[in-house]
């Protein structure tokens, strides 16, 4: 009885896992084949001359694919450090012995979040054209950072608030100011949070498309918007959109799998002791 | 080493006020438990003094230096918490090096404080490890060791042994005392545990409400209780109490039991406590009017002693007697009360007749 117990919980995981890989699949099988072997019927998941020619044509000089990759990666790098850093330093300021006046600002940054990105979409075109950083690196990492910024702060500040006050008060009986405190004693007690939230942070500007199309031009594209370059208006370039579409996700499922347990010890608030 | 002076010191919490202007004289060098039950004020008193918390009226000084404005860092304090809050990052011996590191002295010294500290503590082969792979004792003695190293006018002690089991609190209590023998700093202690109060400290300060009951040295409270409170709260078993009468007769209870006086308490004629401790309860062969005539309920041998849990007529009594008795539960027992450890209180407890 407990092996068929088991043996259904495996099926129901595997069931479930087909069903989320199961596109990653179809794309990776995509990329790997010839123009002719894409459209054939009915859809094959083997049988067919597997080829790299369009990883080939991707991150081949002409593509400038790879200077894209290297957009997101300056994008996601600045805004990700950025929004930490804010967001770590507003966490502190609103735990703790501070934490008698921060539930309005608080909230505030949470709302952020609430928004819709869209509804910025016009004002910040404006902004950044009047600001002359239209199709700059700058615009697309500094609106990244403020939504960002709101989740840092609410996933860091979870772990603040759980920092005992006595350690706080015993660190400014030591003779800590409120930087050192913030520098020498809670930074350090809540790297796991700020490692979490990193990646939650470095993987929300990375897939990011909507704010990168509208602030990017044809030399600041970031990896989303070029891969979506490859549906023109008459012909789909089904191949390199699939192989750009790996290499893309590539860097992210390398940070999602070195950081996965800090992840998981993002998304529970409290469990640092 | 400084001497601290607390002037009708007040704390507010909006309307509520916690601390009703506390006055306390404490003498350089001098080992002072503040003690009282929970919610009394003594920890937020403590607060106040380390600068942890606004001084809401009043003044507080330590040496001839007014504090109620300036830093817990330039008070020149150290405090050891209940919790003992070392910093879980740090080894034991960077939690102790932490301060100094922030004074930006030199390595060679910090070193030599750091050991020098773990040396009186026993910290030497702990040195590396971390607050988690310590027992309660040890981590007891880090936090005492992170204190020691600032080599501070005032230690503050904020009920340090709560945590700790009861035997390891008593091995701590002697430690704590031997230190202050050792460095001679002015300490305050507070505590919700009478037994640390009365064996460690020079002075023992009794708090109430907010309010100081009494303060003085420990066996002057034991033996001369200022009001019903102290009388009860110093001393283990607490101080027998009866509720009556002082007449030409005696002492007679509110349920008409005579217990004895002396004979020039009888010239106060009025209602009164009459308080005995169970230590001072003799047992005798024979009643007497010197005697109390009680019903035993419950016998407990401890050893070294017998504790009596008995009535006078609906007054419960405790005895404390260094003889083995055998007595059954419901027989009857007589105690002659030492005369001259008699504590007579007005009746509302207020005063010290």
């Amino acid at each position: 009885m407990k092996i068929f117990r088991i043996a259904c919980v495996y099926a129901a995981c595997l069931a479930v896992l087909a069903i989320f890989l199961a596109p990653i699949a179809w794309v990776v099988v995509i990329s790997l084949k010839m123009r002719g072997d894409i459209f054939t019927w009915p859809p094959t998941f083997f049988g067919f001359k597997p080829t790299m020619i369009n990883y080939v044509n991707v991150l081949s000089g002409s593509s400038k694919f790879l200077l894209y990759l290297g957009n997101s990666l300056i994008v996601a790098s600045v805004s990700t450090v950025v929004a930490v850093c804010i967001g770590t330093l507003g966490a502190f300021a609103l735990s703790g012995r501070r934490k008698r006046s921060s539930k309005l600002w608080s909230y505030w940054m949470l709302s952020f979040r609430m928004m819709p990105p869209v509804a910025l979409i016009i004002p910040y075109h404006f902004l950044y054209q009047k600001a002359g950083m239209l199709g700059s690196l700058s615009a697309i990492a500094i609106s990244h950072s403020v939504f960002s910024v709101a989740v840092v702060l609410w996933m860091t500040k979870n772990f603040f608030d759980e920092v005992p006050s006595e350690i706080e008060e015993a660190a400014m009986v030591d003779g800590a100011s409120e930087w050192q405190t913030f520098r020498y004693i809670i930074l350090p007690m809540a790297k796991a949070a700020i490692a979490a939230s990193l990646i939650f942070a470095f993987l929300t500007s990375w897939n990011e498309f909507l704010f990168a199309a509208i602030l990017s031009n044809t030399k600041t594209y970031t990896a989303p918007v070029a891969i979506s370059s490859f549906v023109g208006e008459v012909y789909v370039s089904w191949g390199e959109l699939a192989a750009a579409t790996i290499v893309g996700i590539l860097p992210a499922l390398v940070v999602v799998f070195f950081g996965q347990r800090y992840l998981l010890v993002g998304l529970a608030p409290g469990a640092v002791k | 080493m400084a001497s601290v002076s607390i002037e009708e010191a007040s704390k507010r919490y909006g309307s509520s006020k916690v601390l009703h202007d506390v006055s306390l004289d404490i003498a350089d060098g001098e080992f002072v438990t503040l003690v009282g039950p929970s919610g009394c004020g003594k920890s937020t008193l403590l607060r106040m003094i380390a600068g942890l918390e606004d001084i809401s009226g009043g003044q507080i000084r330590i040496g001839s230096k007014i504090v109620n404005d300036i830093a817990p860092k330039e008070r020149d304090i150290a405090m050891v918490f209940q919790s003992y809050a070392l910093y879980p990052h740090m080894t034991v011996a960077e939690n102790m090096a932490f301060s100094l590191k922030l004074s930006k002295i030199s390595k060679a010294e910090i070193k030599a404080k750091v050991d020098k500290a773990s040396d009186i503590l026993g910290l030497t082969p702990l040195l590396d490890r971390y607050p988690r792979q310590l027992s309660g004792g040890q981590r007891q003695r880090v936090a005492m060791g992170r204190a020691i190293v600032r080599d501070p006018s005032v230690f503050l002690f904020d009920e340090p042994l709560s945590n700790l089991d009861a035997k390891l609190r008593v091995a701590m209590r002697t430690e704590i005392k031997a230190l202050h023998q050792r460095l001679k700093t002015t300490t305050i202690y507070v505590t919700h545990d009478q037994v640390e109060a009365m064996t460690m400290a020079d002075k023992i300060v009794v708090m109430r409400d907010g309010r100081i009951e009494q303060a003085g040295r420990p066996l002057e409270l034991y033996d001369h209780p200022a009001n019903l409170f102290v009388a009860q709260f110093i001393g283990s078993p607490s101080m027998n109490m009866l509720h009556g009468t002082i007449g030409a007769e005696g002492f007679a209870t509110a349920d008409g039991l005579q217990a004895p006086l002396e004979p020039n308490h009888k010239t106060l004629s009025r209602p009164a406590i009459y308080g005995i401790r169970p230590e001072h309860l003799a047992i005798a062969d024979f009643p007497a009017p010197d005697t109390l005539a009680v019903t035993v309920d419950v016998i407990e041998p401890t050893g070294a002693e017998t504790q009596i849990f008995a009535h006078f007529g609906a007054t419960p009594i405790v005895a404390v007697v260094r003889e083995r008795i055998t007595t059954n539960p419901g027989d009857r027992l007589f105690l002659r009360p030492d005369m001259e450890k008699l504590h007579l209180f007005s009746a509302d407890g207020n005063s010290r007749l």
